[in-house]
C-alpha cells in the first residue's frame, strides 16, 4: 500500500510524456508504415520506462524515490515545449 | 566588433555551402587521415605494449584503450548530429542536414564496437557474456536510436525533407545521453564508475591514462576524416544535377 501513492504519481508523469512522444512518432511516421511509427517510439520510450521503474523499486525497498520522480517531471516540464514545437515542426514537414 | 562578427558569419556561411565545402575539404582529407593515422597508431602501441599490466585482470584490460574511446565517441557523436539537427531546423542550412546524415552511420558503427568489446571484456571479468545492466541497456538503445535515425531516412524519398525528419528526431533523441552518462552513478551496476571527468584528477595510473587519452584524440580525429569523407560522397550524391558537378567531372574526364 506505501508504493500506491508513487506509483500513480510515476503513471501520471510517465503517461503524459509518453503520449507526447506517441504524438510525435505518428507526426514523422504519418503517411508511412505502421511499423515506422514503433521504430521511432519505442527506443525513445525506455528512458522514462526506466525512470518509472526505479521509481516502484525503490518504493518497495523502502528507499528513497522523490529524485527519480524529479527526473520524470523535469522530463515532462521539457518535454511539454520542446516535444509540442518539434511535433508541429514534423506535421507541416509532411505537409509541405 | 560588429562588422567582424559580420565577416565571421559571412565566411562560415560560404564555408558550407556545398561546392566550397567539396573545395577546401579536397585539401583537407588526405592530413586529417594521416593525423589520425600517426596518433591512433602512436596511442594504441604506447596502450597495448608500453603500458603497464594491471594487477587485478592482466592483459585483458588493454581492450580498454578500444572500448572506453569508441564509447566516448558513439555518445559524441549522436550530440554532433543532434547539433546538426538544431541547426537544420532552425536556420534550414544544408549541410548540416547531410552532416547529419553522413555521422549516423559512423555512430552507429563505434557503438556496435562498443558493445562488442565491451561483452568481449567481460566474459573474463565478470564471468558473462551480457548482463541487463543499466549501462549496457542504455548503450544498446542508443545503438536502437541510431538505427531508427537511418531507418527513418531511408523512408522519406525527398533528401531535404528526410534530413529535416532526422534532425527533429535527433534532437528528441538528446535524452538519452545524460541517462547514459549518469547510469552508473543512479544505478547499482555491474559497470564501473567512469575514471574520466573534466572536474577532477582521474583514479588510474598516469602511465595507464596517458595513452588512452592520445587513443580518444587519435579516435576523434578518426571520426572527423571519416566524416569528411562520407560527406563529400554525400554532396556530390545530392548535387549530381547541379552545374557545379556536372562541370567538376567534366574537367577531371
Amino acid at each position: 500500500m506505501d508504493s500506491f501513492i508513487p506509483m500513480i504519481m510515476s503513471l501520471i508523469l510517465g503517461t503524459s510524456f509518453m503520449s507526447l512522444l506517441g504524438a510525435l512518432g505518428a507526426a514523422l511516421a504519418l503517411g508511412r508504415s505502421a511499423i515506422l511509427s514503433a521504430i521511432i517510439v519505442l527506443p525513445f520510450s525506455i528512458p522514462t520506462l526506466l525512470m518509472g521503474t526505479s521509481v516502484i523499486t525503490s518504493s518497495i525497498n523502502n528507499q528513497d524515490f522523490t529524485g527519480f520522480l524529479m527526473i520524470m517531471g523535469s522530463m515532462l516540464a521539457l518535454g511539454i515545449p520542446i516535444l509540442c514545437l518539434l511535433t508541429v515542426e514534423a506535421l507541416l514537414l509532411n505537409y509541405e | 566588433m560588429n562588422r567582424i562578427w559580420q565577416i565571421l558569419k559571412r565566411w562560415f556561411i560560404e564555408m558550407g555551402s556545398p561546392p566550397l565545402f567539396y573545395r577546401w575539404s579536397s585539401n583537407i582529407a588526405p592530413w586529417l587521415g594521416i593525423l589520425a593515422l600517426i596518433i591512433l597508431s602512436l596511442g594504441l602501441y604506447w596502450g597495448l605494449f608500453i603500458a603497464p599490466t594491471d594487477y587485478k585482470q592482466g592483459d585483458v584490460y588493454r581492450i580498454l584503450y578500444i572500448h572506453v574511446p569508441s564509447a566516448i565517441l558513439g555518445e559524441s557523436i549522436f550530440m554532433f548530429m543532434a547539433i546538426c539537427g538544431f541547426i537544420n531546423v532552425v536556420w534550414r542550412a544544408k549541410i548540416s542536414g547531410m552532416m547529419l546524415k553522413s555521422a549516423a552511420p559512423i555512430g552507429m558503427s563505434f557503438t556496435l564496437v562498443v558493445l562488442v568489446t565491451g561483452s568481449v571484456w567481460g566474459k573474463p571479468t565478470w564471468g558473462t557474456w551480457w548482463v541487463w545492466d543499466a549501462r549496457l541497456t542504455s548503450t544498446l538503445i542508443l545503438f536502437f536510436i541510431y538505427a531508427a535515425l537511418i531507418g527513418l531516412h531511408s523512408t522519406i524519398e525527398d533528401k531535404s525533407k528526410a534530413d529535416r525528419a532526422v534532425s527533429i528526431l535527433s534532437i528528441v533523441g538528446l535524452a538519452i545521453i545524460p541517462v547514459i552518462k549518469k547510469s552508473v552513478d543512479w544505478w547499482q551496476t555491474l559497470h564501473q564508475p567512469s575514471t574520466f571527468t573534466l572536474t577532477s584528477a582521474p583514479s588510474m595510473s598516469p602511465d595507464m591514462y596517458q595513452p588512452l587519452l592520445i587513443c580518444v584524440i587519435g579516435f576523434y580525429l578518426c571520426f572527423a576524416y571519416l566524416l569528411t569523407l562520407n560527406l563529400r560522397n554525400e554532396v556530390i550524391e545530392r548535387e549530381r544535377s547541379k552545374n557545379w558537378v556536372k562541370q567538376l567531372f567534366r574537367n577531371e574526364v
